[in-house]
C-alpha cells in the first residue's frame, strides 16, 4: 500500500528536482544572455499567448499605468509568467494607454 | 432569469454598438509635417522580411496574419483594429503610417519606445505589402500628400522636441493616476438565480448574491500581498470567507515564495478558472471545486516558471496545515476537512505540482498532495491527485475562440475502522476510501465575428462526476450541462445554464443564471 501511494509522490518529486536543476542551469546563463529586443516589442504576442489560456483579455485601456503594474505583477506569480514575459507585456500594456 | 435577459437584452447591444461607433467618428490623421516624412528605408526584400518579423511579434495578436484586423485579441478591444490590407492604405503616406506606429492610438500602443525609427520604416513597408496598390500612381500620391493636412494640428510644423515633452508629460499625468499608491482592489460582484427540482416536484428557486474583492498591494518590484474575500449568505446568514491572505516575496526570475494563505497550486480549477468572471459555468465542477482537493490552504509555497527552449514548465512545492480526517461525525465518517485553520489533529501536508506548456495554446499539469490526516492514534494517510488538460484557440478560421479543458482528481485515504468501539453507535464500519471525479468542458464563442450581438454569445457544454460509493452513505453523482453566456466586456457576463443531475438514482433538474460584474 505504502509503495502504491508514494509513487506518485517520487514522480512528482523527481519532476520537481528536474526543474529545479533546471532552474539552477537557467540561473547561472541568465547574466550571460542579454534581452536583444527593446522592451515592448514582444509584449502585444506575449500578451496574447499568456493571458488568453486562462481568462479574456482585458483591454489595455481598461487600468492605469500604475494600476498595470500592480495586476501584472499579480498575475506573474498567479501564472507562472517569466521575468522577461512579465517585462515585455507590462511594457506593451503601458504603451497602449 | 427573465430580469437577466432584459438586462441583456437592453444593455448588451447597446454596449457594443456604442463602442463601434465612437470607432467611426474619430478619424485618425497624422500632422502634415510628420506626413511629409520621406521613408528612407528602401522597400526591398530584406527590408520587408524585417519589417514582418516584427509585425508578427507585435501587431498580428491585434490586426491579424493579413492585416485584415482580425488577429486573436481583436475581438476583446473596444475600439477595431485598423484593417491594413484596405486598398485605402495607399491613401496615406509611409511618414503617416510611421507617425501612426510611433504614436499610437489607445488600444493601439505606441512605438515610440518599444521599435527604433528603422524598425518602424521596416513595418511601414511590409504593411505596404498587405494592401493591393490601386493603378493610378500619381493621383494616389498627390491624395495622399493632400489627406494628411486634414487634422488641426496639421497645419503646424512638428517639432520633435515639443512632441517628445508633450509625450512626457502625458506618460506623468497617467502614472498620477489612481493606483499610484500601489494598491488597487480588483475582485467581481455576482448576483445569482437557481431553480431546482427532484423528479417532478415543484422548482425550489431563489436569487443569491456574492461580493469578491480582491486587494493588491506592490510593496516593491519584489514583494505582493493579495488579500481576497467572499461575502456571501448561507441559509439566511452572512457569511465570510478569507480565501486568500498571502505576502509573497520573487527570490529570483524562477522562484517566488507564498506565506500565509494561498489557493491550491495543486488544483488548476481552484486557482486559476474558478473565478465567477473566468468560469464559463454558473456553477463549479463537482469534484475539483468543494469537493474532493481544498481550495485555500495555509503555509508556505515555492512556486515558478522554468523556460525549456520555447516550452515552459512551470513548477510549486508547498508545505501547508494537513487536511484533518472526520473519524467523529457519522456522517461523514472518511471524508476530509479541508478548512482545517486550527490544525486540529497536528499534521503537516506536503504538495505540489507541475505544469507543461508546450505551445501557448495548451497546458497540462499533474499534482499531488500527501500526509497523514488522522488524529495521533490514528495512522491514516491520505494521497490527493490531480491531472488537468488545457486547450484554447483562437482563430479566424473557426471564426472565434474555442475552450477545452477538463481536470480529474482522485482522494485515497488507507482503509480504516471508524468506531471500532461502537461507542458512536454507528460502528464498525471499515471501507476502502477511495474516491475520485472530475469535469469535462468546451466553450466556443463566435468573436470573430462582425455582428455585434452574435460575437457576444458563449455557447459552453459540461459533464462533471463524483464517485464517492465505496464509503457508506456515499453515493455516484453524474451531471451533465448546457449553458449559454452572453459578455457585455471582457469581465461582465449573463450566464444561463440548464443542468441535469444524478445523485445516485435520484434525479435532479437544475436551471440557473448568473450576472458578473468583474472590477
Amino acid at each position: 500500500m505504502k509503495d502504491h501511494t508514494n509513487r506518485p509522490l517520487r514522480i512528482l518529486a523527481g519532476c520537481a528536482l528536474s526543474a529545479l536543476s533546471l532552474l539552477a542551469a537557467g540561473c547561472s546563463s541568465a547574466g550571460v544572455q542579454p534581452s536583444e529586443k527593446a522592451a515592448g516589442e514582444n509584449g502585444a504576442q506575449l500578451w496574447g499567448d499568456n493571458c488568453a489560456r486562462c481568462h479574456n483579455y482585458r483591454s489595455p485601456s481598461m487600468y492605469s499605468e500604475a494600476q498595470w503594474e500592480i495586476i501584472t505583477l499579480h498575475m506573474r506569480l498567479r501564472g507562472n509568467l517569466t521575468a522577461d514575459e512579465h517585462k515585455e507585456i507590462l511594457a506593451f500594456l503601458k504603451s497602449a494607454h | 432569469m427573465a430580469v437577466i435577459a432584459l438586462t441583456t437584452a437592453i444593455i448588451g447591444p447597446g454596449a457594443r454598438a456604442q463602442g463601434a461607433s465612437n470607432a467611426g467618428a474619430q478619424k485618425w490623421t497624422a500632422p502634415s509635417g510628420a506626413g511629409q516624412k520621406q521613408n528612407p528605408i528602401a522597400s526591398d526584400e530584406a527590408s520587408i522580411e524585417s519589417g514582418k518579423r516584427i509585425y508578427d511579434r507585435s501587431c498580428l495578436s491585434c490586426h491579424g496574419t493579413k492585416g485584415s484586423g482580425d488577429g486573436p485579441a481583436a475581438g476583446f478591444l473596444e475600439r477595431h483594429p485598423g484593417v491594413l490590407s484596405d486598398a485605402k492604405m495607399w491613401l496615406q503616406t509611409d511618414g503617416a503610417l510611421f507617425w501612426k506606429i510611433t504614436e499610437g492610438n489607445s488600444p493601439m500602443p505606441s512605438f515610440r519606445d518599444g521599435l527604433s525609427q528603422d524598425q518602424r520604416w521596416q513595418v511601414v513597408n511590409y504593411i505596404r505589402t498587405l494592401a493591393p496598390k490601386p493603378l493610378n500612381d500619381e493621383r494616389i500620391a498627390s491624395a495622399a500628400t493632400a489627406a494628411i493636412g486634414d487634422s488641426p494640428a496639421g497645419n503646424a510644423p512638428v517639432s520633435e522636441e515639443a512632441d517628445l515633452q508633450l509625450q512626457q508629460l502625458k506618460r506623468l499625468s497617467k502614472a498620477a493616476q489612481s493606483g499610484d499608491t500601489k494598491m488597487m482592489v480588483v475582485g467581481y460582484g455576482t448576483a445569482g438565480f437557481a431553480a431546482v427540482r427532484a423528479g417532478n416536484a415543484a422548482f425550489q428557486k431563489g436569487f443569491a448574491t456574492a461580493f469578491n474583492p480582491l486587494t493588491l498591494w506592490k510593496l516593491s518590484d519584489r514583494l505582493l500581498f493579495e488579500g481576497e474575500l467572499e461575502f456571501q449568505f448561507e441559509d439566511g446568514e452572512g457569511v465570510f470567507n478569507l480565501e486568500v491572505a498571502q505576502a509573497t516575496y520573487l527570490l529570483n526570475d524562477y522562484m517566488a515564495l507564498g506565506m500565509g494563505r494561498f489557493l491550491n497550486p495543486m488544483n488548476f480549477f481552484v486557482e486559476r478558472q474558478h473565478m465567477n468572471w473566468v468560469n464559463k459555468m454558473p456553477d463549479k465542477p463537482l469534484a475539483v471545486y468543494d469537493g474532493l482537493l481544498p481550495e485555500s490552504m495555509q503555509g508556505l509555497q515555492l512556486r515558478g516558471p522554468v523556460p525549456v527552449g520555447s516550452m515552459k514548465l512551470e513548477y510549486s512545492l508547498y508545505l501547508i496545515n494537513a487536511s484533518a480526517l472526520i473519524e467523529t461525525d457519522p456522517t461523514a465518517f472518511g471524508t476530509l476537512d479541508f478548512d482545517n485553520v486550527s490544525n486540529v489533529h497536528n499534521n503537516l501536508a506536503y504538495g505540489g505540482k507541475v505544469g507543461f506548456i508546450p505551445i501557448p495554446e495548451i497546458e497540462i499539469g499533474y499534482g499531488a498532495q500527501y500526509s497523514s490526516v488522522g488524529p495521533a492514534d490514528m495512522d491514516a494517510k491520505a494521497l490527493l491527485q490531480s491531472v488537468d488538460v488545457n486547450y484554447v484557440q483562437d482563430a479566424a478560421a473557426i471564426l472565434g475562440a474555442v475552450s477545452l479543458r477538463g481536470q480529474w482528481v482522485w482522494s485515497h485515504i488507507d482503509k480504516l475502522t471508524y468506531d471500532p468501539d461502537t461507542t458512536l453507535l454507528f460502528g464498525p464500519v471499515t471501507f476502502n476510501n477511495d474516491r475520485n471525479g472530475g469535469y469535462g468542458q468546451i466553450s466556443y464563442r463566435p468573436s470573430r465575428l462582425s455582428n455585434p450581438v452574435v460575437s457576444a454569445f458563449e455557447a459552453v457544454f459540461r459533464y462533471d462526476r463524483l464517485d464517492q460509493s465505496k464509503a457508506p452513505g456515499g453515493v455516484e453523482e453524474k451531471r451533465w450541462a448546457v449553458g449559454l453566456n452572453y459578455w457585455l466586456a471582457s469581465n461582465v457576463v449573463a450566464k444561463a445554464a440548464y443542468e441535469r443531475d444524478d445523485q445516485g438514482g435520484s434525479k435532479l433538474d437544475e436551471i440557473l443564471g448568473q450576472f458578473i460584474t468583474g472590477f
